[in-house]
């Protein structure tokens, strides 16, 4: 089993979570946007003294990921990047073939405007089909603060990411346009907007005076390529609320708190293999 | 006639692969110690031992100067590598040994006076990577790149 963590950190040292995340849910692949804590630092609190020294800090062109893994950076080769990407050639022992595992932190309303955000949205899925017809394969799995919600139209357009909400319809592996196939995403988040017991109804919340706001978004993403599904459990995809020691929580509505966290909620998900 | 592969008796002897060999190979004891340094550094500085088979010096082949030709030895380098400053990577020595022979081992660091020393067993070629590893040039390129790394 892969476990992944992913977390948009809003620039705040939050090593102690990161640390106590990384304990409690195993986490072997961890991801970070906005984070601005030194990675030296960070390998320190991830790698104490008392323990084997198990996660590497995987070098990257991309200013806006961070990536630990807690396998050495032989397994995890770096093969596009731009400064909002990376997309990373994952061999791993126990699994047959490799994974190209993309992460991200895409372009956001404050500094573009939604149509700017759907045309970014497809010369990003442009480019992971190229990276994909280069490697020969579509065990594909994206994930990171996308800037998007899962219904955008670069989000959902075939020329755009092609997320669908349901597996089924995700097998189908394309749909043809104008005679040129586009293949889908299987995108899971769909199942985590709105209320459900003892689940946040999103992963980042925003109350503004539009005339249009949902409050709860989910900016925060993973989807998966049909080709990767066997090994995927939509069950172990959770948004956290919590870092084994204090609620990422707080007021009224269960907003996360980000005076003392980050504005965004960090999200779980594995492959099994 | 066949052509089965499988029907080709094996020419091989029996008792080459043998599993109880009581040997620590050089290339095994410098992992280790690659190890070790990511241990002691919380991975901020990673060991890399990188090994290929040792290439013929170009004025043994004066025929043939653009080719490159594998002499009968293998090569170990030993680096030490900063992840967090771009994957930087720091060549502090290399060993060579002959293939079918463990030892002796050829180790070539400035540490050591014509930047070459032979050890002819476990026990010296650990003292030599231990000698090279507290020096005093090795303690100042592991400071240097732990504070860069950090910085």
């Amino acid at each position: 089993m892969l476990t992944f963590l992913f977390w948009n950190l809003n620039r705040k040292d939050l090593t102690v979570s990161i640390d106590s995340l990384v304990n409690i849910h195993n986490i072997d692949i961890l991801i970070l946007a906005e984070c601005e804590i030194s990675p030296a630092n960070l390998l320190r609190v991830l790698n104490p003294s008392d323990r084997e020294a198990q996660f590497h800090y995987l070098r990257g062109e991309c200013e806006k990921i961070q990536i630990f893994t807690r396998f050495p950076d032989i397994f995890s080769r770096p093969i596009f990047e731009s400064s909002r990407f990376t997309m990373r050639c994952l061999t791993l022992p126990g699994f047959d073939g490799e994974i190209l595992l993309v992460a991200a932190h895409l372009l956001s309303l404050t500094n573009a405007d939604q149509k700017t955000l759907d045309a970014e949205a497809s010369e990003f899925a442009r480019e992971i089909r190229r990276i994909e017809t280069e490697r020969g394969h579509s065990r594909t799995i994206l994930v990171g603060d996308l800037n998007m919600n899962p219904f955008a139209d670069g989000m959902v357009a075939a020329s755009g990411l092609h997320g669908v909400m349901t597996k089924e319809i995700a097998k189908r592996e394309t749909r043809t346009i104008q005679t040129r196939g586009y293949p889908f995403f299987y995108n899971p988040m769909w199942r985590h907007f709105g209320d459900r017991p003892d689940k946040p109804p999103g992963s980042y919340y925003y109350r503004g005076a539009d005339h249009v706001c949902y409050f709860w978004n989910i900016f925060d993403q993973v989807l998966i390529r049909p080709a990767l599904l066997d090994y995927w459990d939509d069950e172990d995809l959770q948004i956290l609320v919590h870092d084994g020691v204090s609620s990422l929580l707080v007021g009224r509505v269960d907003a996360p708190n980000k005076k003392q966290f980050s504005d965004h909620l960090p999200i779980l998900f594995c492959l099994n293999f | 006639m066949t052509n089965s592969v499988s029907n080709i008796e094996s020419l091989w002897p029996s008792d080459f692969i043998s599993s109880d060999v009581d040997v620590t190979l050089p290339v095994m004891i410098l992992r280790q110690q690659a190890t070790i340094l990511g241990q002691l550094t919380h991975n901020i500085l990673e060991g890399l031992v990188e090994s290929s088979p040792e290439l013929m010096p170009k004025y043994q082949i004066p025929q043939i100067p653009e080719k490159k030709v594998m002499s009968d030895a293998l090569r170990h380098n030993f680096y030490i590598k900063a992840p967090t400053l771009g994957g930087y990577r720091y060549k502090l020595f290399y060993a060579t040994h002959k293939l079918a022979d463990t030892y002796p081992v050829n180790i070539y660091s400035p540490v050591f006076p014509d930047s070459f020393l032979q050890v002819i067993d476990e026990k010296e070629f650990c003292q030599a990577v231990s000698d090279i590893f507290n020096s005093e040039k090795t303690k100042k390129i592991v400071q240097s790149l732990l504070i860069q790394s950090e910085a």
